[in-house]
């Protein structure tokens, strides 16, 4: 179990926001909800100022979406983690997404029983590139 | 006054004469000197194989039209079929020519108008098309972001319903939280068969295959369907190898198997059983969902599997529904190469049989 991990939270539904950070939040390994945004461009901004270590992106939302604010928010925090957050089904969505230097794809569904274990998945996956 | 003295003389169309009874022409309308030319005996622009039967007729022209049938000769020298009427008057014999047209010419002229027909047909249908693509897409993309801003905030309750059975509450509070999952769960089931249904329907259906444990599948669902299930009062058990696995979509799989899960919970009385069994049959994972259940009439089974048919056992006792959960696996199962059948007894119970080819990379 990885520990110890800060999130950004990046979300335009308040409560869709509000629930993912009370999971993680409940994570018994000291994962905890840095900071959080409501569209593409804030999400840059409070990237660079928090400097997470994984960043959980919503694609559909207003003002700027998540993949156009994706390279930005590489740009402002590298060493942190993307992992798009969406509501479209991995098979319509999710290569588009790690095409596109995404690290991971989640469909946002049954978030309470299976988001930690599958951000778990994709922290632990051969492919990342271990700092 | 003849009917020469009013219409005939300007008319363009009939070519008519007032001639007397040797033939001679006493006058001719514009659109006789337009067709055959200026002339001063009916006998000169008679073909003279024909000149007899024209000849006959002027000697025998009568108070009542008689007509025959001669070929007149042209201005431009060619020969016109005509037939030739005549009815007499004080003045002398009214004629009238009535070009005839040829078989072949009046099958090309038919043809013509045939041709443009269908490609006026053509054009309109094309424009159709288009029309019916535009709305097509129109409809699609409406579905799926209708769909889309539907399940955010399903989930969102869905999540905040879990999250509250979690903490310390009351039995009755917990039982609330629970109904709440419950009837989310449903709703969502009903958008994503909507979805389903869109996506067969407009051919979007692609199926992204990979390995799959089908009991591990079988398992995920049981797990899913336990509120509704504790909620009916109705048991689960299930029977079969602790593993089988088939080269399927996990995601349509999954759909398939919570939709005969879903049936099966919301159709049986309270205190009823539902029983789940895989078997490997050959070349084939089979997946058995029994119930003890409201059952549907034999007259019913044929349309069962048809888009938006509702059972009338399922209408009778109110139970909500689309209609297009069944279609749907069933067209998911076909899909795979696989097949969806079901066997049923009123007032006893259903068995819905999924059948999928456990199938290889290669096929």
């Amino acid at each position: 179990m990885t520990k110890n991990l800060n999130v950004l939270v990046v979300d335009d539904s308040d409560d869709l926001r509000d629930l993912i950070c009370m999971v993680i939040d409940r994570h018994p390994g000291g994962w905890k909800v840095v900071a959080t945004a409501a569209d593409g461009r804030q999400a840059i901004d409070v990237a660079r100022a928090s400097q997470p270590d994984v960043v959980l992106l919503d694609i559909s939302m207003p003002v700027m979406d998540g993949m156009q604010a994706l390279p930005l928010i590489r740009e402002a925090a590298p060493e942190a983690l993307v992992v798009m957050l969406s509501g479209y089904p991995v098979a319509t969505a999710g290569q588009g997404a790690l095409n596109a230097g995404a690290h991971g794809y989640l469909e946002k569904s049954d978030l309470v029983k299976t988001l930690i274990p599958r951000l778990e998945r994709i922290l632990n996956a051969p492919s990342l590139v271990r700092r | 006054m003849t009917p020469f003295d009013g219409f005939l003389a300007d008319s363009d169309a009939v070519a008519a004469a007032m001639v007397a009874r040797d033939g001679t022409i006493l006058e001719a309308n514009r659109a006789l000197e337009r067709l055959l030319g200026s002339t001063a005996s009916i006998h000169e622009i008679v073909v003279p194989a024909h000149g007899p039967v024209v000849t006959d007729l002027l000697a025998e022209a009568g108070p009542s039209w008689h007509s025959v049938q001669a070929g007149l000769v042209r201005r431009s020298g060619d020969m016109v079929d005509c037939k030739v009427w005549a009815l007499a008057q004080d003045k002398g014999v009214l004629m009238l020519a009535e070009p005839l047209r040829a078989p072949g010419e009046k099958l090309n002229a038919l043809l013509l108008e045939l041709n443009s027909d269908l490609l006026g047909a053509r054009r309109e249908l094309a424009a159709k098309n288009r029309r019916l693509r535009e709305l097509d897409e129109l409809k699609s993309m409406f579905l799926a972001s209708a769909t889309h801003d539907l399940k955010t905030p399903l989930t969102s309750i869905l999540g905040f319903a879990e999250l509250l059975g979690e903490e310390g509450l009351s039995p009755e509070a917990r039982r609330m939280a629970l109904t709440i999952e419950n009837s989310a769960h449903r709703v969502l089931t009903m958008i994503n068969d909507l979805l389903g249904a869109a996506q067969i329907m407009t051919g979007e259906l692609r199926l992204e295959r990979s390995q799959t444990d089908l009991v591990a599948s079988v398992r995920g669902a049981l797990e899913a369907i336990q509120p509704a299930a504790w909620a009916s009062r109705v048991t689960i058990s299930r029977h079969g190898p602790d593993s089988a696995v088939a080269f399927v979509d996990e995601r349509r799989v999954l759909q398939t198997l919570d939709n005969l899960l879903s049936n099966a919970v919301k159709y049986s009385r309270h205190g009823g059983h539902v029983d789940v069994t895989c078997e490997v049959r050959g070349p084939n994972i089979a997946i058995a969902v029994e119930d003890t259940g409201i059952g549907i009439p034999i007259e019913e089974h044929q349309q069962l599997f048809g888009r938006y048919f509702r059972a009338s056992t399922a209408i009778e006792l109110g139970i909500v529904g689309t209609g297009l959960g069944l279609a749907n696996a069933r067209s998911f199962a076909e899909a795979h190469g696989g097949s969806l059948e079901c066997i049923s007894e009123p007032g006893v119970g259903s068995t819905f049989t999924l059948v999928l080819p456990q199938g290889s990379v290669d096929s």
